[in-house]
């Protein structure tokens, strides 16, 4: 195996961070994402296959974050389908809009529209609005799509996309036109494991659990969302999460338990105070705990934890 | 004829996990054999496993297969393994150390074997899905046996164009008056699992565990009610596992979610025990005329082969209510009851 081939078209890294204030196009801040190596290597190996990549884990660990990431270091647009439990396979590739053409219709009948809205009419595309993955494939080049939450849909949705997802390509009933990918789409599913998918369905996709960070993972993420601060409150609070998390563990096993984005959002409040305030803040109860327990339970052991100290 | 390369490269673990119940397609042998030759997974023994994981593991049952064939292929020893932290659940930490067992006796340079319990360990070897399945109906197919009670009705807001109802109006007043919407289709099944527990039914744990499991996973279900109760369904069903729960069996019938409701029956009816009790009868026919009154669509899964029926209560009450043996078939016709298919067949 000395000849190795490493041609394939295009390779995540996980190295490239957007800059401080850079916004994506709709105004939103970009933020930076700090994928694990194993991770990495699940995405490459997706894109290599053409495969899309199925992606669980806990709530708040970066399972939706990771495509936006994808199509930034990469440079291709991005189209995210949020799943809905009404929505519809096929919404996502196109939807046509009926109960518009009827109305035109009746004004054509009654003589009130100008020419150029009446050949608007007799022509159906213009009625056709291609959805995330249904523009994805009629694209020139090669897209990231995301498939947000697949568990909340209906079960028959994961079914409904396999014929698109093997063949990269959808055929448009109402008008009989059919829309072929020229590039294979890089696919990204999430789930949060609500519900089983069916077997078919996973065993088109590669599937990844994305695990929670070790400490220093955790520091680094971090330091990266927040540069510019001390190095010993990163610890500090760091430390403390930890602590929290792996009490949480040792309690049960179904419950929800603090995550990745939950630090980020506590560090952004510890994080105001002057360096030695945070310090001392983190050294005794808990600061700002409505931030990261969610539940009574957690809440009552903290205050208990508190009234014995 | 052409000759199949000698060594193709991990083909022997292919086969196994295939044997070990993991549904894999030979396009998933080849997409491993390309992405070996693109450079995946080559640098080290991790790295090969992780590659196998991500085209081949879909599910925690999966991962603990999955973890000991790859282990018993390369005669690795716990100790020697780093945590792979996917999914990783005390089962395979057993499982690993239950592979260690056998190798222990042989090398003198092993690592002192851990105390472990028998009974934990014997059953985490089973929930590892080391033990091949003796169920007679695997989670898979059960799963699929539940998909197939769908019941797709119209509710909840009306927002989808009713094309052929709006076009008829228009045709009738000759313009475009008025826009007919219908709610969108969804499955709306409505079911209450009665699982008969303790006692006779004792042997029969893991079957109902799987078959609640299944049928509360599927996702297809709109409602699902569990409730328990012993030999007989009588005056108070429970909603735990050891009776402690009660609700009135009238309140339980009420929840029962329209029309659309179906009841399921899981219990031996007599037949494990073999004996014919005439009150267990009597009972089991008033619960049934009781239920029939709210309930449309009853059908009753009996573990017991059919062959075992003759001679026993089970045999009088398949006389009333339609009842089948606890396979794969019988399940399927007992949801096919459930849809509101007349079963007319005879067995």
């Amino acid at each position: 195996m000395d000849e190795v081939l490493t041609f394939y078209p295009q390779r995540y890294t996980g190295t490239r961070q957007p800059a401080v204030d850079e916004s994506d196009s709709n105004g939103r801040p970009i933020r930076p994402y700090l994928p694990a190596p194993d991770l990495i290597e699940a995405v490459n190996l997706a894109i290599f296959l053409g495969r899309p990549l199925l992606l669980k884990g806990e709530p708040g660990c970066g399972k939706t974050q990771l495509a936006q990431a994808v199509a930034y270091e990469l440079g291709l647009p991005y189209y995210p389908w949020y799943v809905k439990s009404t929505s519809r396979a096929r919404d996502g590739l196109y939807t046509y809009d009926a109960v518009r053409r009827l109305r035109d219709a009746q004004l054509a009948a009654s003589g009130r529209l100008t020419e150029a809205e009446l050949d608007r009419v007799n022509n159906a595309d213009a009625y056709i609005r291609l959805g995330p993955l249904g523009q994805a494939f009629a694209s020139e080049q090669q897209c990231v799509v995301l498939i947000d939450e697949i568990d909340k849909a209906d079960i028959d949705f994961p079914n409904d996309l396999l014929l698109e997802l093997d063949e990269k390509r959808f055929v448009i009933e109402e008008t009989g036109s059919s829309v072929v990918a020229r590039q294979a789409p890089i696919i990204f599913v999430t789930s949060n494991d609500e519900k089983d998918l069916p077997d078919a369905f996973l065993r088109r996709c590669l599937f990844h659990y994305i695990t929670f960070p070790s400490s220093e993972q955790l520091a680094v993420i971090v330091e990266y969302h927040m540069p510019g601060v001390s190095p010993q409150v990163v610890q500090a609070a760091v430390q403390r999460f930890v602590e929290l998390r792996e009490q949480m563990v040792g309690r049960g096993d179904a419950r929800k338990r603090v995550s990745t984005s939950e630090l980020l959002d506590w560090f952004l409040i510890i994080r105001a105070a002057p360096e030695e305030t945070a310090l001392k803040l983190l050294q005794g109860r808990l600061p700002y705990p409505s931030v990261l327990l969610k539940s009574w339970e957690d809440h009552r052991h903290f205050l208990q934890e508190a009234g014995r100290s | 004829m052409k000759e199949v390369p000698a060594q193709l490269p991990l083909l022997e673990l292919f086969t196994m996990l295939r044997e070990a119940g993991i549904p894999l397609a030979i396009d998933d042998y080849i997409a491993l054999l390309q992405a070996l030759q693109a450079g995946f997974g080559l640098p080290d023994r991790q790295s090969l496993a992780r590659l196998c994981r991500l085209l081949w593991v879909k599910s925690p049952e999966d991962e603990a297969l999955f973890k000991y064939h790859f282990a018993h292929m390369f005669h690795t020893t716990h100790s020697a393994e780093t945590d792979e932290a996917t999914m990783s659940s005390q089962g395979e930490h057993q499982a690993d150390n239950l592979s260690t067992q056998p190798t222990a006796s042989n090398a003198s340079d092993q690592p002192p074997l851990l105390p472990i319990q028998l009974p934990n360990q014997v059953q985490s070897t089973w929930r590892a899905g080391l033990v091949p399945d003796y169920l007679p109906i695997s989670q898979r197919q059960m799963k699929q046996s539940w998909r197939h009670l769908n019941r797709p009705i119209r509710q909840g807001m009306p927002v989808e164009l009713d094309i052929n109802a709006t076009i008829r109006q228009a045709a009738v007043n000759g313009t475009l008056g008025e826009i007919f919407l219908v709610p969108p289709r969804s499955n709306r099944t409505s079911l209450l699992l009665l699982v008969d527990h303790g006692g006779s039914m004792a042997p029969f744990e893991p079957f109902n565990r799987r078959l609640i499991e299944t049928a509360l996973r599927g996702g297809r279900l709109g409602t699902i009610g569990v409730y328990y109760f012993h030999n007989t369904p009588i005056d108070y069903l429970y909603r735990d596992y050891f009776r402690q729960e009660a609700v009135p069996l009238p309140l339980v019938m009420a929840q029962a979610d329209g029309r659309q409701a179906g009841l399921l029956i899981f219990s031996d009816a007599g037949a494990a025990r073999g004996a014919t009790n005439g009150l267990r009868i009597a009972q089991t026919r008033d619960f049934l005329a009781q239920a029939r009154q709210v309930i449309k669509y009853i059908a009753w899964l009996n573990p017991m082969p059919r062959h075992r029926w003759a001679g026993s209560s089970a045999d009088a009450i398949a006389t009333i209510v339609p009842m089948f043996p606890g396979n794969r078939r019988g399940l399927d016709r007992a949801i096919d009851i459930l849809r509101g298919r007349f079963d007319s067949r005879e067995d």
